[in-house]
């Protein structure tokens, strides 16, 4: 993989490439033929390369040989099966608004080092739940960006706790003050007047749900 | 209307309960699913009073068994943690309010 993030040429294809393929016809079926794929076998089905994200990696990474070449298709085969979930209209219209807004390359390349970085493979499939909210016109492309960003940063397992964090039984101190720090929970600090956190009228640390946690708790409760 | 209890704390650390608005309570409870505690003593020595992240919450199933003869009702089973509102409404006098 880095032998094709250090190639600018092939890095400009991969980032098209990956828009035009959310924008592909039939993505759906096609993926659904490609249902059984695994690490070993990713790089040889015959029906992903009919997506053109998929062609373009095929070229550059030299018929996938490295494992990291093979994650990185897998994030990728990850994210577009979320995506195909949306009628092709939709997806089509939003890549050509962000076509002619002179967006389409920043967005695509955002995704391509995104998806690259992703640590897990839950993950790819959260981005794609959040382009999905870009396509359908719940959140701007700008947000889309910024939380896909949150979800980068952050460890899986207290991300998905996000959804807990406003429930009745909150959630552990410790995974608030992580996901506070990545930008999806709010810190108030107000006088604890009962002395719970020790000393009565001490200040003390709450944790709440800000714009983007609540746009992206309503996207993971989808 | 919402079911009203009085909790008032001894000198010797228990505490004393009556309702002030409960009775012809159906088992569904108050119409407007809202209970109302008003307390006076020291609310951090009760083990159903808990800090979570969002700040403070009152265990029902814990001051069920706290409190049976007030509490142990249906409208009140297995409801687990609850957010509550809870503000000073004068020196150890607190009033508690939860959305069921």
């Amino acid at each position: 993989m880095q032998k094709h993030i250090s190639n600018l040429g092939a890095v400009q294809s991969l980032e098209v490439s990956v828009l035009d393929s959310v924008a592909k016809d039939n993505l759906n079926g096609v993926l659904d033929t490609a249902a059984e794929l695994t690490l070993d076998n990713i790089f040889e089905s015959e029906e992903l390369k009919q997506i053109p994200v998929f062609g373009t990696l095929l070229k550059v990474a030299k018929l996938g040989s490295s494992i990291r070449d093979r994650l990185f298709a897998r994030k990728i085969l990850t994210f577009l099966r979320e995506v195909a979930a949306i009628p092709f209209e939709k997806r089509a219209q939003f890549v050509e608004q962000l076509s002619s807004k002179g967006n389409k390359q920043r967005t695509g390349e955002a995704i391509i080092l995104l998806l690259e970085r992703l640590d897990d493979m839950t993950k790819p499939e959260i981005v794609g739940k959040i382009v999905c909210a870009a396509i359908l016109g719940e959140i701007d492309n700008e947000t889309s960006l910024k939380l896909s960003a949150m979800v980068d940063r952050s460890y899986i397992t207290d991300l998905l706790l996000l959804p807990d964090s406003e429930s009745d039984s909150g959630i552990d101190t410790d995974v608030a003050e992580s996901l506070a720090s990545i930008g999806l929970l709010e810190r108030s600090i107000v006088p604890d007047i009962l002395g719970l956190s020790g000393k009565k009228g001490a200040n003390m640390t709450i944790y709440t749900l800000n714009k983007f946690g609540k746009a992206l708790v309503r996207i993971l409760n989808k | 209307m919402p079911a009203v209890f009085i909790g008032t704390m001894m000198d010797a650390g228990n505490v004393k309960w009556r309702p002030r608005f409960s009775s012809g309570l159906s088992d569904d409870g108050p119409d407007d699913q809202q209970l109302i505690i008003e307390f006076s003593g020291v609310l951090s020595n009760l083990n159903w009073v808990k800090l979570t992240s969002y700040g403070y919450a009152i265990d029902l199933d814990g001051l069920a068994v706290a409190v049976p003869k007030l509490f142990d009702k249906k409208w009140l089973k297995n409801k687990g943690l609850k957010k509550a509102d809870i503000s000073e409404s004068g020196n150890r006098n607190y009033l508690i309010k939860i959305q069921l």
